[in-house]
């Protein structure tokens, strides 16, 4: 598969990654009561991105090195 | 400017009540308890109107000529106007008649004096404040009524004002991806998506605790809440203008 399609992937899948972290931590660190704030947002969002990134890269990788044996 | 501006009101009337003919029918449209709005009419001629916070606005709009009234239970003001700039406006008996396109100062004056501290037209400001962000045919209708009024007693700011509303969609040749008015900022939009991710979460709970004994509720519930939560994440990342910070 194209590269850059592969990477867009994983930046939208990345993004989904960090809305579903969110759904989770928010809630239960309000009820702890701390809020994070927008800072919390941002730094979840470039988490799920990177990991996202970082999973898929290595996942591509394999499947190539695979294909390829 | 201000000279084609005015009559660019009274044409703009003809117009605007025309599309909300076309597009309310017999029926009244309730918002809250505000406003209400019934529209109906001939093929010759449209009515229009609109009841709230105490006042009474009926219009009756022809090919070239539109009639409101403005009415409350002590007071009433009668405006006339066709497509040629000429209005007529009567309160108590008394008249007043003037050229949109040539302004005179006398009349605007008079046009004041006869309505200076008229109930109607207080209650009808009123209605209109609360009909400032719809966006409806029969609101945008008594928008221009309103701008129409108020530059026969010599306010033009109102019909700009008006003007600018409904020129600036025009404008705009695509949609963005991040809200273009920018009146909430990243720590508004947070507290908005936090508050509501939370009544989801609580609302996911409520769900398991409900119907989790139904096999496969469980995976429902599950599903329910993160189309939910991806959603209120998105657009909480939309509203900070691409990055939740």
């Amino acid at each position: 598969m194209n590269r850059a399609l592969w990477l867009l992937g994983e930046i939208v899948i990345g993004l989904m990654l960090a809305g579903a972290m969110t759904g989770v931590a928010v809630p239960a660190l309000m009820r702890r009561g701390w809020d994070g704030g927008p800072v919390a947002g941002g730094l979840a969002l470039g988490i799920g991105v990177v990991l996202s990134v970082v999973v898929g890269e290595r996942l591509r990788k394999t499947r190539r090195r695979n294909r390829l044996s | 400017m201000v000279r084609g501006l005015s009559i660019g009101v009274v044409v703009s009337m003809l117009i605007v009540s025309s599309g909300s003919r076309a597009a309310a029918g017999p029926p009244p449209i309730h918002r809250g308890a505000d406003v209400r709005f019934t529209a109906g009419g001939t093929t010759k001629e449209a009515t229009l109107t609109a009841e709230g916070l105490g006042v009474r606005v009926s219009k009756r709009v022809g090919p070239d000529t539109v009639k409101i009234r403005i009415e409350v239970a002590n007071d009433a003001i009668d405006v006339d106007a066709n497509a040629k700039g000429a209005v007529r406006l009567a309160r108590r008996g008394k008249s007043v008649s003037l050229d949109m396109a040539v302004r005179d100062a006398k009349a605007i004056a008079t046009a004041r004096r006869l309505t200076e501290g008229s109930a109607a037209l207080k209650s009808f400001g009123a209605m209109i404040a609360t009909l400032e962000s719809d966006e409806r045919n029969a609101a945008k209708s008594m928008l221009t009524s309103w701008a129409l009024v108020n530059a026969i007693r010599g306010d033009d700011q109102i019909a700009i004002g008006v003007a600018r509303r409904f020129a600036a969609p025009r404008s705009v040749s695509m949609t963005p991806a991040s809200f273009t008015a920018r009146e909430e900022v990243p720590i508004v939009c947070w507290a908005e998506y936090a508050s509501t991710i939370t009544i989801y979460y609580y609302e996911y709970s409520q769900c398991l605790i409900d119907y989790a004994w139904i096999p496969g509720m469980a995976a429902v519930c599950s599903f329910e809440w993160l189309v939910k939560a991806e959603l209120a994440w998105f657009w909480v990342i939309g509203c900070s203008g691409g990055v939740p910070v």
